[in-house]
């Protein structure tokens, strides 16, 4: 029974002009999503690496100096982008991509992509992901809306309701026809996006096809959640027209009205600090202490230093630092960049308590809008969540830190307050190792994510349970 | 085969069925008469389950309606005043859905002799329900009725509409199921057809039968003086 309404479903779909049109049309744009993410990607994939590798190259090749001074000279971080990135580009738009590590200084990640893209691209770049979780939506309710309800208003549900079909076997009848209907365009953007992974298959392919798989699964419960929501409602409203109405409020409001209220929600509860407000309290802290730390890094700067400088006084047995068997200047930046690096770890992590607080109560908003869920879920596994950009913020400033210590021990090994002239070259500046970018595990991207597993399991399930109650009541 | 006892439908303070008592045995056609709002469609949809009574029953071959509608619905074939098909499908792949969602499968040359049967064009049976007149869809409704071999069939208006030689064929073919022993319930307001076609008519009036008449007892003229003296009140 289930299967000849589910044929019939497909057939009448299949032969209505509007849906060759839409299936025409959503074909034209995955395919355009997906050439135009892959090039996007490719494009900023070989950019980034060149450019990386052209900074290790002057890096290296800057002329002999001072080690400190070379520190000075600094590197460049470019944040190079996970594969998956193609489909979903998430953040990476509006996120730095380059951060520069020189001495003494914390800098923020800088050249964010959307600042190159003209006023056309202000609503966003067309990426497969975009259009699954907005246009799909929107295709799945113009070809279901009218499933119970235009069978209402036409008649023929009374024909059908009176020879006895049971109303869960014309539901999932529905709910096969329509799903064998709009896997005509899901099934070739899965065939496209796997064709894609497999032509870019790198070292990272388990976790690349671990990846896809969940992105696979996520979508498929958002699919099946619109599909459940629309033949619930079709079921339960007067009319058809009553039925598109209802299903396109939604859904306007649970994929436009809905994300930007949940941001600006969010940035309103949890506030942001400007640049110059936490360069501001960072200086001043940095200056009179970070209170409540352990250590010496809780004493004003100058006592700090001052500090050390007695005990190297007191260690060599001499009265000033001019008399001092090592060199003092070299000394004294280290303590300071190590210093600041405790504190601007400590500022670094509470802007980053902010941004995760902000995003957690984002993703609170799911539970009103499906796609909220399925949004976040879709960056984490595609690699361009808040948390990569958080992995490569901190692992710049990991391997600033550590770039900057090697120069400065390379100085202070090698110098004395009576003989503090030392360069270094090539050789000296190869132990710093290139910067690599190493993303977060698939248990890292999916460490936050367990609220918005729960919350697009529950629209998959209440709306199966809508779906499943409002054909029990079905009205003819 | 189709029983009715006391059935009463209430809607707020407007009484569409008054305890109505009736009975369609097998090899019988109950022609149902009155004016509009009646409580003819009402009782109809009472034995389709498409309304819950307020009190007393509807049964189907001895079975309660309400309390087994999937069961009941496997005797009853229902014609409507307007049989709708799917537009995009042919007239035979409508008849072979809804004779498959009746429990019913045929070989293709079936399907096609009974839609010839009930006098749908050879030409037509392959032709979009979207092309089809009101005449041409009773049609592919009364196939589908047949379709099912149903012990009872219920008829809402289902003649409204057709010309004249539509009507007799459709009447000659409700004989031909009154001689296999089925029941028929027609609701209508061609008092001709119901006359010519009807074992008994029966005429309700503000959701109560008025008047039950034997068919062969009575002619055309009468029928109509008697419903038209009903009406009056």
């Amino acid at each position: 029974m289930i299967g000849v309404i589910a044929k019939k479903e497909f057939l009448c779909l299949v032969r209505d002009g509007r849906f060759k049109w839409s299936v025409a049309i959503m074909l034209l744009l995955l395919l355009t999503s997906f050439a135009t993410g892959f090039q996007r990607y490719q494009s900023l994939h070989e950019t980034r690496e060149s450019a990386q590798e052209r900074d290790v190259e002057q890096w290296l090749d800057q002329d002999v100096k001072n080690p400190h001074m070379a520190a000075h000279f600094g590197n460049y971080a470019y944040k190079p982008q996970g594969t998956l990135a193609f489909f979903d580009s998430g953040i990476d738009n509006y996120a730095g991509t380059t951060l520069w590590m020189e001495a003494h200084k914390t800098n923020f990640a800088q050249n964010r992509p959307a600042e190159d893209n003209g006023a056309v691209s202000r609503f966003g770049d067309l990426t497969p992901s975009m259009i699954l979780q907005v246009l799909l939506p929107l295709v799945i309710i113009l070809l279901g809306f009218s499933a119970f309800a235009g069978e209402r208003d036409s008649g023929t549900l009374r024909q059908v309701m009176s020879l006895g079909v049971r109303p869960s076997d014309l539901l999932w009848g529905k709910f096969l026809g329509v799903g064998a209907a709009i896997s005509l365009i899901v099934v070739p953007a899965v065939v496209i996006g796997a064709a894609i992974l497999a032509f870019s298959l790198k070292s990272d392919s388990q976790e690349l096809g671990s990846r896809a798989g969940l992105l696979l699964i996520a979508y498929l419960i958002y699919v099946l959640a619109f599909l459940f929501l629309t033949l619930g409602v079709s079921a339960v409203a007067r009319s058809a027209k009553t039925a598109l109405v209802i299903l396109i409020g939604f859904w306007a409001f649970a994929s436009f009205l809905m994300p930007k209220a949940a941001s600006d929600i969010s940035k309103l509860a949890v506030v942001t600090p400007t640049f110059s407000e936490f360069y501001k309290d960072a200086k001043a802290t940095s200056a009179n202490g970070l209170k409540g730390a352990e250590g010496r890094v809780s004493m004003p700067q100058s006592d700090h230093v001052e500090l050390v400088r007695q005990e190297l006084l007191a260690q060599y047995n001499v009265a000033t630092v001019r008399d001092l068997p090592v060199y003092w200047v070299g000394i004294s930046m280290q303590v300071l960049e190590e210093r600041d690096y405790v504190i601007y770890q400590k500022f670094l992590g509470d802007l980053r308590d902010v941004f995760f607080s902000q995003q957690k109560l984002q993703d609170a908003f799911g539970f009103i809008s499906p796609l909220l869920p399925v949004r976040s879920l879709s960056m984490a596994l595609s690699g361009t969540s808040l948390i990569d950009q958080e992995q490569f913020n901190q692992t710049a400033q990991d391997f600033r830190i550590k770039m900057i210590t090697d120069m400065n021990n390379e100085l202070i090994d090698n110098t004395t307050m009576k003989d503090p002239l030392h360069v270094s070259g090539r050789e000296v500046f190869a132990k710093v190792p290139p910067y690599q970018y190493v993303p977060p595990t698939l248990s890292q991207s999916m460490q936050n994510q367990t609220q918005n597993i729960i919350l697009l399991a529950l629209w998959g399930l209440l709306s199966l349970l809508f779906a499943v109650m409002a054909v029990k009541r079905l009205h003819v | 085969m189709l029983e009715a006892i006391k059935l009463r439908k209430e809607y707020g303070t407007n009484v569409a069925l008054k305890g109505l008592d009736l009975k369609v045995a097998p090899g019988e056609i109950y022609c149902m008469l009155g004016a509009n709002g009646a409580g003819k469609t009402t009782t109809v949809n009472c034995f389709l389950n498409f309304i819950t009574p307020s009190s007393g029953e509807a049964r189907i071959n001895g079975i309660n309606v309400q309390e087994n509608p999937l069961e009941t619905k496997k005797y009853i074939a229902y014609i409507p005043e307007n049989v709708m098909l799917y537009r995009n499908m042919t007239g035979i792949e409508n008849l072979q859905y809804f004779s498959k969602l009746g429990g019913h499968d045929y070989s293709e040359e079936t399907y096609r002799d009974l839609l010839k049967r009930c006098g749908l064009q050879v030409e037509a049976v392959d032709q979009n329900i979207g092309g089809y007149s009101k005449g041409m869809r009773q049609k592919v409704g009364i196939a589908i009725a047949l379709a099912k071999q149903a012990k009872a069939i219920l008829l809402d208006e289902p003649t409204s509409g057709l010309d004249p030689k539509s009507s007799n064929e459709f009447s000659a073919l409700l004989l031909e199921l009154k001689a296999s022993d089925v029941a028929i319930l027609m609701v209508t307001h061609d008092l001709f057809r119901a006359k010519e076609t009807g074992t008994r008519l029966g005429i309700m009036r503000q959701g109560a039968l008025v008047r039950e008449l034997t068919a062969s007892d009575v002619s055309h003229t009468e029928v109509e003086q008697i419903y038209l003296e009903e009406m009056k009140y």
